[in-house]
């Protein structure tokens, strides 16, 4: 029994250390394909798992309860704590709402009222927070705020509110509970006129949103509770973001195993032609059919075992960085990684995939009769592809490229795999660049991507207005270069039989310009009365364009109809002309003023022009600079894929051309000496796969675009914000020019190496042989 | 005539020569693989118009001074001068240039591309001469009509009898009129009748007037269509002969 065995991994060791580069190439392909693979599946594991490591790690609550503190007492609501089904508690916290309030003067913090709870420390049996930066609050008269120093709003910056003493920024703090937003001490916490209770809980069950709402109502039953948040909202707030790449993720994962496929079929098909005698005299010698397959499987699975290892250990570091990063995004501690579970079921997977590659020519060899297999030096596809051949021999085609053009046709099946191969690769770019685009769309849609500088006014010195709405709109619009001007506001807004949790986004002035490409039904509103609110909200309260919505603000209820809506995945947007709702609008020093140059205009000169001329109004105009700091994440990854992909498929290529050299390399030798020269040789081994590469790019293309297509509405689908067609026809004719010359391109860099190989082979040592 | 071998000076380079120059001329040419001598000094000469065989035993070196002199290979040491041209340090590129103008390759195992028919395979050395195509393809049908394969023009090599298969490689290797017709055991893995009329065939192109070097280990062959004989040995010419052809029954 043992026999047998080690003859066939002495045969396969020989077939191993006759084909070097195909070897190392089956051990690079696997790599690049099972990183590609256990990355996908990582960061899907840790989207998972990393919110709820977290989420323990910090003690998070369940549920945080804000009661109403006018109508119950402190003992109350401690009282709850010890509530059947509670399993730990923290609070009560007093807490305040800070309206309107400003850091250093100038800079709004979150568009409406900051939540403040007083509370003693930070860590605690519950809700334990991580000071990113500064420290916790230790004396009236210091704020700690929730998130990370952005802009003005940094450490030491002083933070107002109408009607309460000014606090001093002493650190910033994340937790992975909602609720507060800003913690002082329970000191200072009297001082700032407390109005809540709030009480964090953990509960015995908590796995869903109703078990969430039964538990809390159990632990409060008969208390005032005014609001509550939910731990489900964060987490599901936290999957979205990964969400949002795994449609991304699985497609560059089915093509870069796709194309491993393709390269280990090729490989292994190529082994069995060029060993057909090998094959033979195997057999002659009394290797069984079955003993002959292993051998070329055995060829196969070793590089494929130490490429998946190499790949394994690259995916799970790869994955586990990105999911650092996001974790970070998020302001989550990074907890674990990617599961090591996953890992191997991702490596086992692969592996799978290279028996199953490797197995048909594999058991083809072993089919093969000895007799044959002696007697036929190399099997050549006879009669099928022979009247093209003959008929692009007797074209006006330059010999070599006439040669190269009839090369693929003499083995049909590496072509079509070597093909595929190119198809893949095409769409991959394709895609990808269409991916680019509608990243960037995506990045710039709102009205802040088509604002080129932003003003605002400051309030004179005693705290009052200079101007008027209409004196800075006329202001502006007398600034030479001034194409549009509008103002932004947001407040909170209840609508009748809906839950809370709302906010209407509100313009003035000439908006429609700044409104961006992010419709996903119907159009803009133009005028007062109409709404036009996020994709999510009409999903999630399933209603559509023409129905109408009545918005409470300020105690007045106004009926407005929905127009359209715009791609976002938060279901409480709403956006509208300013005049829809009644009451006064807040005054235009809190609110930020866009504007629009007109073109040629340079957005920093008019700016300089601007603050220069109309500083003693308090105008302060900056250049607006379109955030796509986040998109640079994204972008690298795809970049990374692609060139996975592109180097991957060029291999496919460069393998199919060191094949074919291989078994031609008695017509090679021929040609030479009948005078061929060396770039002629170089021109037909490349004119045959740049054949392929020009075929695969009218396969590819199109392919690509309607992959684009697919991720991206899937993409809008699995956020639940749709997808504007802005971001799904993002191709135009020159953008799709790069990815169809890409076929090109692949083709002819991996045909270039070994067409040189081929050309400098020597031509008498080749004549020598038979 | 289809099998017009070019004038002895070549019509396509232009360097300076007497009409009697030598087609070929080798200066004490050296070519060792590893430690293994192939080619010992050998100087020869071949002149316009001769006919000459190389005989000796096997691995004396004989391929490998065909290789050296069709520009397959490059000396260790001495100088290679093919029809006025020192191919010695030439690059490969105008090697490949060098041999499709003035060699022509003939082999034991006949070399044709197996995917092509006879005259393609024939056609093609025009073609990469850059001869238009209609113009390579009438050339090639006239070569092998002359050469007695008007009928298989459009066979594949496969179904080609072996004597075929080598008359269509002398048709490929007279297709650009070759100053020297390069001859490595063209009868070797043919029987002895199909040698001969390979052998006819090429004696009748020297009388044309085309110059010939042939390796064979043939002597009746040999004696029988050359007009000079060389004798090899470990890499070393051991004897040469000039011969009188005895041309019993050759009629035309
Ligand atoms: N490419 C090569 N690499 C190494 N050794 C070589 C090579 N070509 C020829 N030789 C060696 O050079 C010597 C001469 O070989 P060559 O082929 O010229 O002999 P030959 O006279 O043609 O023999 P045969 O009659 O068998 O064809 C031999 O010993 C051979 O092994
Ligand atoms: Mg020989």
């Amino acid at each position: 029994m043992d026999r047998p065995l080690s003859a066939v991994w002495a045969a396969a060791q020989g077939g191993v250390r006759r084909r070097k580069l195909q070897t190392v190439g089956i051990a690079v392909v696997v790599a690049l394909s099972t990183a590609t693979l256990v990355f996908g599946l990582g960061l899907l594991a840790a989207s998972n798992s990393m919110f709820d490591d977290a989420f323990e790690e910090a003690r998070g609550a369940h549920a945080t309860v804000f009661f109403d503190s006018t109508k119950t007492t402190t003992g109350e609501v401690a009282a709850t704590a010890q509530a059947a089904g509670v399993t730990a508690a923290a609070g009560p916290f007093q807490t305040a709402a800070l309206t309107e309030a400003l850091v250093s003067g100038e800079m709004p913090i979150r568009g409406g009222d900051l939540v403040v709870a007083g509370r003693a420390g930070s860590g605690g049996p519950m809700d334990r927070l991580t000071v990113t930066s500064g420290r916790w609050v230790r004396a009236p008269g210091e704020i700690v705020l929730r998130g990370s120093a952005f802009g003005p709003v940094r450490l030491g910056a002083t933070l107002t509110s109408p009607g309460h003493p000014p606090l001093t920024i002493v650190g910033f703090a994340t937790s992975i509970t909602d609720g507060a937003n800003g913690w002082v001490t329970p000191g200072q916490i009297g001082a700032l006129r407390p109005t809540g209770l709030q009480m964090l809980y953990r509960f015995a069950r908590a796995a869903d949103s109703p078990q969430v709402r039964q538990s809390l109502s159990a632990a409060t039953a008969g208390l005032p509770v005014l609001s509550y948040d939910s731990y489900l909202t964060a987490e599901q707030e936290f999957e979205r973001e990964f969400n949002e790449l795994i449609p991304f993720i699985t497609v560059f994962g089915v093509f870069a195993m796709a194309l491993s496929v393709f390269i280990i079929g090729n490989v292994v098909s190529g082994a069995v032609i060029a060993g057909f005698r090998h094959i033979g005299v195997m057999k002659a010698l009394g290797f069984t059919p079955a003993q002959v397959s292993a051998v070329y499987i055995v060829m196969s699975v070793v590089p494929a075992l130490l490429g998946c290892a190499a790949g394994l250990a690259a995916g799970h570091l790869l994955a586990t960085g990105v999911a650092e990063s996001m974790a970070a995004g998020f302001e989550l501690p990074s907890v674990g990684g990617p599961s090591l579970l996953l890992d191997a079921v991702g490596g086992g997977g692969v592996i799978a995939l290279v028996v199953l590659a490797a197995l048909v020519p594999a058991l083809r060899a072993g089919r093969l009769p000895a007799a044959r297999a002696i007697s036929a030096g190399t099997v050549s596809g006879r009669g099928r592809g022979r009247r093209v051949q003959r008929w692009l021999a007797r074209t006006g085609l330059p010999a070599p490229v006439a040669l190269g053009l009839s090369l693929p046709v003499g083995r049909p099946a590496r072509t079509v795999l070597t093909f595929a191969g190119l198809c893949v690769g095409v769409t991959a770019v394709t895609m990808g660049f269409g991916l680019y685009r509608s990243v960037m769309e995506n990045a710039t849609a709102d009205p802040e991507g088509h604002t080129s500088v932003s003003v605002r006014v400051d309030p004179a010195a005693d705290g009052r207005a200079r101007l008027s709405e209409q004196q800075v709109f006329a202001l502006l619009r007398a600034q030479p270069g001034t194409a549009h001007v509008m103002s932004y506001d947001n407040q909170p807004v209840t609508i009748p039989g809906l839950p809370s949790g709302f906010q209407i986004e509100t313009f003035t002035g000439d908006y429609g310009p700044f409104l961006g490409d992010n419709l996903v039904r119907g159009r803009w509103f133009t005028r007062p009365g109409e709404l036009v609110p996020s994709e999510a909200f009409l999903r999630l309260h399933h209603l559509d364009v023409g129905d109408t919505v009545s918005l409470q603000l300020n105690g007045d209820q106004t009926t407005v109809r929905i127009v359209g809506s715009f791609a976002h995945q938060d279901p409480g947007r709403l956006m509208l002309d300013a005049a829809s709702v009644s009451g006064p609008p807040r005054p235009i020093e809190r609110r930020p003023i866009s504007v629009i140059v007109t073109p040629g205009t340079d957005p920093a000169e008019y700016a300089d022009r601007l603050n220069a001329a109309a500083a003693s109004d308090g105008v302060v105009a900056g250049v607006t600079v379109p955030e796509t700091g986040h998109v640079a994440d994204e972008m690298s990854m795809f970049l990374l894929f692609l060139l996975i992909i592109t180097t991957t498929a060029a291999f496919g290529v460069l393998n199919s051309v060191v094949l074919s050299a291989r078994e031609r390399s008695r017509d090679l030798g021929v040609l030479k000496a009948i005078g061929m020269s060396p770039r002629q040789v170089i021109l037909m081994m490349v004119t045959s796969m740049a054949a392929l590469g020009v075929l695969g790019a009218v396969i590819g293309v199109p392919l690509g675009v309607l992959t684009h297509h697919g991720v991206a509405v899937l993409a809008g689908e699995l956020l639940g914000s749709g997808t504007p067609a802005a971001w799904i026809y993002v191709y135009s004719w020159p953008l799709l020019a790069v990815p169809a010359g890409a076929g090109l391109l692949i083709a002819v860099l991996g045909a270039w190496l070994p067409a040189g190989w081929a050309a400098a082979t020597h031509t008498a040592g080749v004549l020598r042989s038979e | 005539m289809a099998l017009t071998p070019a004038e002895p000076s070549g019509g396509h380079h232009e360097s300076v020569k007497t009409p009697e120059a030598a087609v070929v001329q080798l200066d004490s040419v050296r070519k060792e693989f590893g430690g293994i001598t192939a080619l010992d000094g050998v100087s020869l000469e071949i002149r316009p118009g001769e006919a000459v065989a190389v005989m000796g035993p096997s691995g004396s070196g004989k391929s490998t001074l065909l290789n050296m002199i069709a520009g397959l290979d490059r000396p260790s040491s001495g100088s290679v001068v093919v029809n006025g041209e020192n191919i010695t340090r030439m690059g490969e590129a105008a090697l490949a240039r060098f041999r499709r103008h003035h060699i022509g390759m003939v082999f034991q195992f006949f070399n044709l591309l197996d995917d092509l028919p006879a005259l393609e395979n024939v056609a093609l050395a025009g073609r990469l001469v850059g001869v238009p195509a209609r113009k390579a393809r009438a050339r090639a049908t006239e070569l092998l009509d002359e050469l007695g394969l008007a009928d298989r023009r459009d066979a594949y090599p496969a179904v080609l009898s072996g004597g075929e298969r080598q008359r269509v490689g002398v048709a490929r290797a007279l297709m650009n009129r070759p100053a020297l017709l390069l001859a490595d055991e063209p009868t070797g893995a043919l029987d002895s009748r199909t040698g001969e009329q390979v052998i006819d065939l090429l004696l009748d192109l020297n009388r044309m007037g085309q110059t010939l070097l042939l390796v064979t280990h043939d002597q009746h062959l040999a004696t029988r269509c050359a007009t000079r004989l060389v004798d090899f040995m470990d890499g070393r010419v051991v004897r040469e002969a000039a011969l009188e052809r005895h041309e019993p029954w050759i009629a035309r």
